[in-house]
């Protein structure tokens, strides 16, 4: 690869004098100060816990330290810890999402110590399957939605954005940082301009794509990367500045114009070049110089054209970015020169070639053994054909490769070469005259074929099937000629090659200008931009990160509003444990399985979900369970319920990645809900009753009690199997056993705990009312029949969806 | 209510207050939805304190109650998919024949095509081939009578709703901003597609308030929609319609077991369920999501026989089902949702929508043969419609229901293609009746080409909050605090057709 030149622009011309002008009345809150210190955190409650040392505490026991010192100071003290079971079952559903396996329940109820359960955390952490887990939940936030439209025409999102979704996956089972990702996924295409592969990561930009409207399509942009990361609502200050925020209505489209220049477009893959077959979507600076303008009052049909705006921060954050603007290698901007792609395009040409030759072989052996008859007329004419197709097949296969060549030589000129660029011009002017020939020598012989064919008594059409012929042949003839003309002087005039599609900038652009070159330059202000989002001088990305995967691991989040950290929302509950999660998140590289871990490692963690037997201090000076002395209970997320029945009925299939499962196909799938075809019009017919994910925002899910989930659980297909599932595998585990032991057995696999006395009783009375039943209706296998019933209802149990 | 619940094992009454201000702490964007509604927050709302330090506690769901004395109960919403013609409809414009066939700039109203008049539309798609000036007039394609005492103008294409014209109140001044259909989520929601999804009038009105019935969906969707197929929004899924279809065997999904199970079997597992949920209250004491999950349960048994049970059309008298043409092939279809729609209504169900017309766009968008279209469907909505409204009246429903008759925009006087109408936001018109409306009355006016509207001008969203009036609501306190409203968004009450 062309070592990369890199060109410094000054990209803010008086940025900082303007901002003064218009400071805002709004305070800075808490949100915009820094992350303070842990050490800074601790030395601060010296005197008020119970430790006093500098050091931090090791993994969950930071967590805990913090905690206990408002505990104390609130009069509370925690509950019990959960059982074992119940444990156990939480840290599979929040780090995999799904239960554990009977073999495992047995192995840690018998030996439930510290060792043991750090052993399974990091086992979890570094099972595939944590990728699908927390990519599902970041891909809530970050808004994935497949490709959606009108019949085939792409409205929104883009075809193939489950690339972006496996590079999700991936880069956190992987366990790549999060400020990375977040550079990555902004401006991957800035940060590794030789790097296509990477761009993938983009797809977190190409999912806003709006077919119709360029301000909504970025006003989503602006409006979800900022509540995504930043915790920030930008986009109230659309239209006037922000009520609350330090954020005024010029910053909104400074903000605007880091985005103002980029644009959606497939990449090809290898192996495939056919962009409604396969492709990588992506973004890229598209208008470099596209100015950006406030709209006045938010009115798009107002723009103020007098004052363009250049993109920068809001003056809060006290920063200028440099902006450099970034050289491309040709292998980038112009991706028909990538090796892959070359290749792609020799063997599917190969394979064309071949497969016309096979035709054309078997064609052969079934000559006719009169010359003279119709018969062998017609057998002729299939025969020449063939040989056209290939012909042509071979044409095209040369007229993309002499326009790659020139291409190359045009744009990486320095290269020397016997022959000099024109040369090779020349070359593609006329393999491209060949190929139009070529065309129209095919398009004849196959209306020869057809006037052959055609019914001469049915005038009217015979007349028009001729007078066809004589078109295509005169049109041959033309293209004969040209090519001719072409052999003795070729021009050095081509088409030059095109790969790579882009998404049309609205429904009025044409194909002409959808086939404009790629530019060759990127303006680098995505990555001036996700550089600083992720950097650790920023005060809200961390912060917002810990809060999001606090909620998910403990139910409730320390910044109650978790996409708005501004001045009008609640302040943090903890405010001190915030921070100090937030700083060594970034301490640990930023990596979200090292927070997971001292999460989920913690005693807070630990703690029962239940009231019962709880301190009395507690229940009355915290009913709220505002110091987290109790565990909250979580409703199962959608994917989580249905990927859990497929898990213990041991049915899931757990093929990684690839393309979305389309709905009709649904119902026959047994891989995770996560690779379902996800848009507006095709949610799963099971997973949407339980709030499946908005894929217009989704910063938190919603954990409603509507009778509809009742009746899904009950009714459905996807339930009664995964019944029948758990019942022959419980069989088969446990043999012949009473009763009495199936009932504590389901209790535990499914439940995590074993009934109580009373439970067994209302279970035992049940399974033999059903028995009865089973009997009377001459069921093929009445015990089978009436366990089945009772895993059923233990399915519907309240403690079967929630994770305790 | 608060003894229902307790438990037979420690008689420890299941709601105290702790636990209700614990779970409602979180509840900005936490857990929602039916069962709990009536069960739990319109309690736990009037038992909130106001801690000043509880964080959360700073904004509290509604209670369910009215806010202020309701004169309806109930709403029943039809819809008529891409674009019904006002002008062929309820908005006789004799003018439109007398200047047939000239340009509309030949005629004394060329102003009504000058820019200033025609900037509200917000374009989704430029230069569409839909949604344009088209300027050539088209006479009318059908001819009109004057119905009921009140004389109301109505088009032969609607005898039947020319029939209960007395019940009715015509809004001939409505007007819209979205050129395109689009247009149909904008009346629904009060909002451009452009400024993104929000609840629908539907879910506003089902968050507000409780239910009336805790065996059936308190809101429900019958036909085809457009691509919004949600409602809840920012309120949350549990403010979807349940969409239902007319079929007693299958009305909803999930209604019954999809695989072989008997009825004693599964009232039986229902009974466990209960049993042991209730059993686990000994292990979770005082947790109000175990206390409406199991309230889920029941309703949803319940709903399992009552939402089929209310779909036996076949209960009705003959008279009745042929009131809305259910003996003739053309009517059957809407009739049956239409009667659906009042038992229903007789049962509680606080909001029904029903959307006729289907096609991506919606059937009645009449670019060409407006004649043959409109005709037609004409024919399968009238008499069911009038139906309705002469059942609920003689039940005496109709006082405490309101019926709504609307469309997402009228049809351009201009021709498009020589024998269609395009669309045309500019004036339309849609109908009330029942519910607190005073019938027999056209409120406001377009020009004299049905161009604009022009006397008392009504945006979208003041169908909406004359619902909202009329149910007792006060849109404004039910307003989220992270979801502030513009207050075009809340619309104001039209008072002018209320009785």
């Amino acid at each position: 690869m062309k070592a990369l030149r890199i060109i410094i622009t000054i990209g803010l011309l008086g940025a900082l004098s303007l901002q003064s002008e218009e400071t805002l009345d709004h305070p800075a809150g808490w949100a915009f100060q820094s992350v303070q210190s842990t050490s800074d955190i601790l030395n601060a409650n010296k005197h008020a816990g119970t430790g006093t040392s500098h050091s931090v505490p090791d993994g969950g026991s930071l967590i805990d330290f913090l905690l206990e010192i408002e505990r104390e100071k609130a009069g509370v003290s925690v509950a019990a810890e959960a059982s074992p079971g119940v444990l156990l079952r939480r840290v599979y559903l929040d780090l995999v999402g799904y239960p554990p396996s009977l073999d495992v329940i047995q192995s840690f109820t018998a030996n439930p110590s510290e060792t043991e359960y750090l052993k399974i955390v990091d086992q979890l952490l570094s099972s595939p399957q944590y990728g699908e887990r927390l990519g599902r939940r970041f891909l809530d936030i970050w808004r994935y939605a497949d490709w959606y439209g009108l019949g085939e025409q792409l409205r929104n999102s883009q075809k193939h954005i489950w690339r972006w979704r496996e590079y999700v996956v991936d880069s956190l089972n992987e366990d790549k940082g999060y400020d990375q990702m977040i550079v990555e996924m902004l401006a991957a295409d800035e940060l590794y301009p030789g790097d296509w592969e990477k761009s993938v990561a983009t797809g977190f930009l190409a999912r806003n794509y709006y077919l119709f409207n360029r301000d909504t399509w970025l006003d989503d942009t602006l409006e979800h990367t900022f509540k995504a990361f930043l915790g920030l609502t930008l986009n109230c200050a659309k239209c006037h500045d922000h009520k609350y925020d330090p954020i005024s209505q010029k910053d909104y489209y400074r903000m605007r114009a880091f985005f103002e220049p980029h644009q959606v477009r497939l990449d090809p893959t290898p192996g495939e070049l056919n962009y409604e077959a396969d492709g990588l979507p992506r973004v890229y600076d598209a208008h470099p110089e596209t100015p950006t303008f406030l709209y006045i009052r938010g009115d798009t049909k107002n723009p103020d054209t007098d004052h363009p705006l250049s993109p920068a921060l809001p003056a809060v954050f006290r920063k200028e970015l440099q902006i450099q603007s970034i050289e491309l290698p040709a292998e980038i901007y112009h991706p028909g020169l990538r090796d892959y792609v070359l290749e792609t395009q020799r063997n599917q040409s190969q394979q064309k070639i071949e497969s016309i030759q096979s035709d054309k072989d078997k064609l052969l052996n079934e000559e006719p053994e009169s010359v003279d008859s119709r018969e062998w007329r017609l057998w002729d004419i299939r025969r020449q054909i063939l040989e056209a197709s290939q012909s042509l097949a071979e044409a095209n296969y040369s007229s993309w490769m002499a326009r790659r060549n020139a291409d190359e030589k045009r744009l990486n000129s320095t290269n020397s070469s016997d022959q000099g660029p024109d040369w090779f011009a020349r070359q593609a002017h006329l393999a491209e005259k060949r190929l139009a020939y070529r065309t129209a020598d095919l398009a004849w012989l196959k209306s020869r074929k057809s006037l052959m064919e055609a019914d001469v008594n049915d005038e009217e059409n015979f007349k028009k099937i001729r007078k066809n012929e004589e078109d295509l042949r005169k049109s041959r003839q033309e293209q004969e000629r040209v090519w001719t003309l072409a052999l003795k002087d070729p021009k050095s005039n081509y088409t030059p090659l095109r790969e790579g599609k882009k998404a049309p900038e609205g429904p009025a652009e044409t194909a002409e200008s959808q086939a404009l070159p790629f530019p060759s330059i990127s303006t680098g202000r995505r990555l001036a931009l996700a550089q600083w989002m992720a950097s650790k001088e920023n005060p809200l990305t961390a912060r917002v990160a810990v809060n999001h995967l606090w909620t998910r691991h403990f139910g409730r989040p320390l910044v109650p509003n978790v996409f708005d950290f501004g001045n009008n929302s609640p302040s943090p509950t903890h405010p001190d444990l915030l921070d100090a999660l937030a700083y060594e998140f970034m301490q640990d590289g930023w990596s979200l399985k090292k927070l997971t871990r001292r999460m989920v490692t913690s005693q807070a963690y630990r703690l029962q979900s239940s009231n019962k037997n709880a301190p009395s201090a507690s229940l009355s000076n915290d009913p709220e369970n505002r110091w987290y002395w109790r565990m909250n209970p979580i409703r199962m997320q959608s994917q989580a319920l249905r990927d859990s029945l497929l898990t213990l009925s041991d049915e899931i299939d757990w093929s990684l990645g690839g393309p979305p499962i389309e709905p009709q196909k649904q119902a026959e799938s047994r891989r995770r809900g996560l690779y379902f075809h996800h848009s507006r019009d095709d949610l799963n017919r099971f997973q949407v009753l339980f709030d499946e994910a908005n894929i217009l925002e989704c910063y938190r899910r919603e954990e409603s009690i509507v009778p509809q989930q009742a009746l899904g659980l009950v009714n459905s297909r996807e339930s009664e199997r995964a019944a029948q599932g758990i019942t022959r595998a419980l069989q088969q585990n446990l043999g012949q056993v009473s009763d009495e032991e199936w009932i504590q057995e389901s209790f535990v696999f499914l439940l995590g705990y074993a009934p109580t006395e009373e439970e067994s009783f209302i279970c035992e009375e049940q399974l033999s009312e059903f028995h009865k039943i089973a009997l009377d209706a001459d069921a093929a296998d009445p015990v089978t029949r009436s366990r089945t019933r009772l895993v059923h209802a233990l399915l519907n149990h309240n403690d079967f969806i929630t994770r305790r | 209510m608060k003894n229902k619940y307790r438990t037979p094992a420690n008689g420890t009454p299941l709601s105290s207050p702790i636990d209700r201000r614990a779970f409602l702490t979180d509840l900005g964007m936490g857990f929602s939805g039916l069962a709990l509604k009536g069960l739990l927050l319109s309690e736990a709302a009037r038992q909130t304190t106001n801690s000043a330090q509880a964080a959360s506690s700073f904004w509290s769901p509604p209670t369910g109650l009215p806010h202020h004395k309701p004169k309806a109960k109930s709403v029943i919403w039809l819809f008529m998919r891409g674009g019904v013609s006002h002008l062929e409809s309820f908005d006789f414009k004799p003018e439109i024949n007398k200047y047939a066939g000239k340009s509309i700039l030949e005629t004394p109203y060329a102003s009504v095509q000058s820019p200033e008049k025609l900037k509200n539309v917000r374009v989704v798609v430029v230069n569409d081939a839909n949604g344009q000036q088209r300027n050539k007039i088209y006479p009318l394609q059908v001819g009109f009578k004057k119905y009921g005492q009140c004389g109301m103008d109505v088009s032969d294409w609607f005898p039947h709703t020319g029939s209960v014209a007395d019940d009715i109140a015509v809004v001939r001044s409505m007007w819209t901003t979205d050129d395109n259909h689009g247009a149909q989520v904008q009346f629904y929601s009060g909002r451009h597609m452009l400024d993104g999804r929000f609840p629908t009038i539907g879910a506003w009105v089902s968050y507000g308030l409780g239910s009336l019935n805790d065996n059936l969906p308190q809101f429900i969707t019958i036909g085809p929609r457009f691509f919004d197929k949600r409602d809840g929004h920012y309120l949350g899924p549990a403010y979807d319609a349940v969409p239902l279809k007319i079929d007693p065997k299958n009305p909803l999904d999930y209604a019954r077991p999809e695989f072989d199970l008997s009825g004693a079997e599964q009232e039986m597992e229902f009974d466990l369920i209960r049993k042991l949920n209730r059993a686990s209250q000994v292990r979770y004491p005082q947790d109000p999501v175990l206390q409406a999950r199991i309230q889920s349960y029941e309703l949803a048994y319940r709903m399992q026989t009552a939402v089929p049970d209310t779909l036996k059309l076949e209960e009705e008298s003959e008279e009745t089902r042929q009131l809305y043409g259910l003996d003739e092939d053309v009517t059957k279809s809407f009739g049956s949702q239409l009667l659906a729609a009042r038992r229903f209504v007789e049962r509680g169900v606080r909001f029904i929508q029903i959307q006729h017309g289907d096609g991506a766009a919606g059937a009645w968008d009449a670019h060409s043969g407006l004649k043959n279209n409109h005709e037609t469907l004409s024919r399968q909505v009238d008499k069911p419609i009038a139906g309705l409204i002469k059942d609920l009246k003689r039940r005496g429903l109709l006082d405490e229901t309101i019926v709504v008759f609307g469309t997402e925009f009228g049809r351009t006087p201009g021709s498009q293609g020589g024998d269609g109408r395009d669309h045309h936001p500019y004036g339309f018109s849609v109908w009330m009746a029942g519910g607190g409306v005073q019938g027999g009355q056209v409120h406001g006016a377009t020009d004299e080409l049905g161009f604009h509207a022009e006397e008392d001008r009504q945006y979208v969203t003041d169908i909406h909050a004359t619902i909202m009036k009329l149910m007792g609501l006060d849109s404004h306190r039910l307003e989220l605090p992270d979801r502030k409203r513009l207050e075009i968004d809340h619309g104001k009450p039209i008072n002018a057709i209320l009785s």
